[in-house]
C-alpha cells in the first residue's frame, strides 16, 4: 500500500521508542571514559564530539526515569504520559476558553463571578500538564530543549497564564458591581489575547513533533 | 466485519478527495493542530456543563450554562471534519487501529449518552421554574458524558501506539487490527 508514513504524527519518535526498547542502547557514563550497554558490559570508549554533547543532557538521558519513560513497553510510560498531558490540555484550556468565551458574551445569564467555581478545574488541568510535561521533559530533553519551538510553547503558556491571573482579579471579585467593569473594552481584549494565546500554544506544542532537528544526546 | 473494514480501507485509498492535500508539508500538522482545538473547546465546554449538573456553581441555572454547549458543539464540529482529513488519508491506520475501534466505542456512547440526556431531562432541566439541582438521572448522564470524552482521548492519544501491522496467519477477531 503506497502511503508516505511520515507525515503521521509522532511516527520517528515510535519507531525510536521500539529500536530504544528492544536493543542494548549505548549510554555513555559521562566523564567515565568508557561506555557501558545496557548489560553492563564495558565497551572501549569511542570519541563523540564533545562540543554538540551537553554533560547535563547527557545525565539526564542516562537516568533510570529517563530511560523508563522512553524505553518501557508499558502503556503508562510515555503513551500514558502522553494521554494525560492531552487530558490536562483539554481541561485547562478548555476551562480558560470557556471563561473567555463568556467574557466576550457568551452564556450571558452566567455571572461572571460563578465562572471562579469551575477554576479548580482549570488549576487541576494545569498541574497535571505541568507534572506530566516535566516527565516527557525528562525523557527527551535534548529534542525539547534544542528546538525554538519549545521555547516558544512555553512562552505562551506562561503569557496564557498571567492573563488568566489578571483576568480573575478583574471579575472575580464578589460583591461589588464587577459585572459591568469587568464586560468593559479591558477585559475583552484580554479575553481575546488569551484565546489567541492558547491557539498559538497549542500548535507549538502540535509542531513539536515535526520541527525538532535531534532527538537525544546520541542520535 | 473484516470484509467491510477492508472494503472500507480499498475505497477510501481509490476515491480519497483530501489525500494530496493532506501530504503537502504542513497540512497533517495543521489538522493536527486543529483537531486539538477542537478537543479543548469540547471539554472545556460540554465538560463545564456535564460539572454544574454535578453541582459545580449550583447558583447558576443550568439552562444558562447549557449556552455554553453550542461551542462544545462547534469543537466536535471541528474535530469530526479534521479528524475525517486523517482518516481519508490513511485509512489503514485507522481502520485497523484497535485504538481507533475504541475510541469510536466512547464516541459512540458520549453521542447517545447525550441523546439520553436530552430525551428524558430537557423539560424537567430547562423549563422556568426549574430546580437548581440536577435530578439524579442527569448527574448519572454527566459522569458517563465525562468518562466518555476522556476515553475518546485516550483512543485517540493511543492510535499511535498501536498501528496495525501486516497480518500474519487466519484472523478469528470480530474486528480486523490488522493490514491484510
Amino acid at each position: 500500500m503506497a502511503t508516505s508514513r511520515e507525515c503521521y504524527s509522532d511516527y520517528r519518535l515510535f519507531q525510536f521508542i521500539y529500536a530504544r526498547g528492544n536493543t542494548p542502547v549505548i549510554i555513555p557514563r559521562y566523564g567515565s571514559g568508557e561506555l557501558e550497554t545496557e548489560a553492563g558490559t564495558p565497551k572501549p570508549f569511542e570519541p563523540l564530539e564533545p562540543m554538540t554533547l551537553d554533560p547535563f543532557l547527557l545525565w539526564l538521558e542516562s537516568t533510570p526515569l529517563s530511560q523508563w519513560i522512553v524505553g518501557s513497553d508499558s502503556m503508562f510510560a510515555f503513551p500514558g504520559i502522553l494521554t494525560f498531558h492531552a487530558i490536562g490540555m483539554g481541561f485547562a484550556v478548555g476551562i480558560n476558553a470557556a471563561i473567555d468565551l463568556r467574557i466576550l458574551g457568551v452564556a450571558p445569564g452566567v455571572p461572571l463571578v460563578d465562572m471562579r467555581r469551575f477554576v479548580p478545574v482549570l488549576w487541576f488541568g494545569f498541574w497535571l500538564n505541568a507534572a506530566s510535561g516535566v516527565l516527557l521533559l525528562i525523557g527527551y530533553p535534548t529534542k525539547a530543549l534544542t528546538n525554538p519551538v519549545f521555547y516558544l510553547k512555553l512562552a505562551l503558556i506562561a503569557i496564557g497564564m498571567l492573563l488568566f491571573v489578571k483576568i480573575s482579579r478583574r471579575i472575580f471579585r464578589d460583591g461589588d458591581a464587577q459585572s459591568i467593569a469587568a464586560s468593559g473594552p479591558p477585559v475583552r481584549r484580554l479575553a481575546i489575547i488569551s484565546l489567541v494565546c492558547w491557539t498559538g500554544a497549542i500548535t507549538a506544542g502540535r509542531l513539536l513533533a515535526y520541527t525538532y532537528t535531534r532527538l537525544t544526546q546520541l542520535h | 466485519m473484516h470484509a467491510i473494514q477492508i472494503w472500507l480501507v480499498r475505497t477510501i485509498i481509490a476515491h480519497s478527495p483530501v489525500a494530496t492535500l493532506m501530504r503537502t508539508h504542513w497540512a497533517w500538522p495543521i489538522a493536527e493542530s486543529l483537531h486539538f482545538l477542537g478537543l479543548c473547546l469540547l471539554i472545556g465546554c460540554v465538560g463545564m456543563f456535564d460539572l454544574r449538573l454535578l453541582g459545580v456553581a449550583k447558583r447558576v441555572p443550568i439552562a444558562a450554562v447549557h449556552r455554553f454547549i453550542p461551542w462544545g458543539l462547534l469543537g466536535f464540529a471541528i474535530n469530526i471534519c479534521s479528524g475525517l482529513m486523517f482518516l481519508l488519508t490513511e485509512p489503514d491506520q485507522y481502520i485497523y487501529n484497535p485504538s481507533f475501534h475504541f475510541k469510536l466505542l466512547f464516541m459512540t456512547i458520549g453521542g447517545l449518552n447525550a441523546a439520553t440526556f436530552y430525551l428524558t431531562s430537557y423539560r424537567r432541566i430547562f423549563s422556568t421554574n426549574a430546580s437548581l439541582d440536577a435530578p439524579v438521572h442527569a448527574k448519572v448522564i454527566a459522569v458517563i458524558s465525562l468518562c466518555a470524552w476522556m476515553g475518546v482521548i485516550v483512543g485517540g492519544r493511543l492510535l499511535t501506539f498501536y498501528r496495525p501491522g501486516e497480518c500474519i496467519g487466519a484472523q478469528t477477531a470480530l474486528l480486523l487490527t490488522c493490514a491484510p
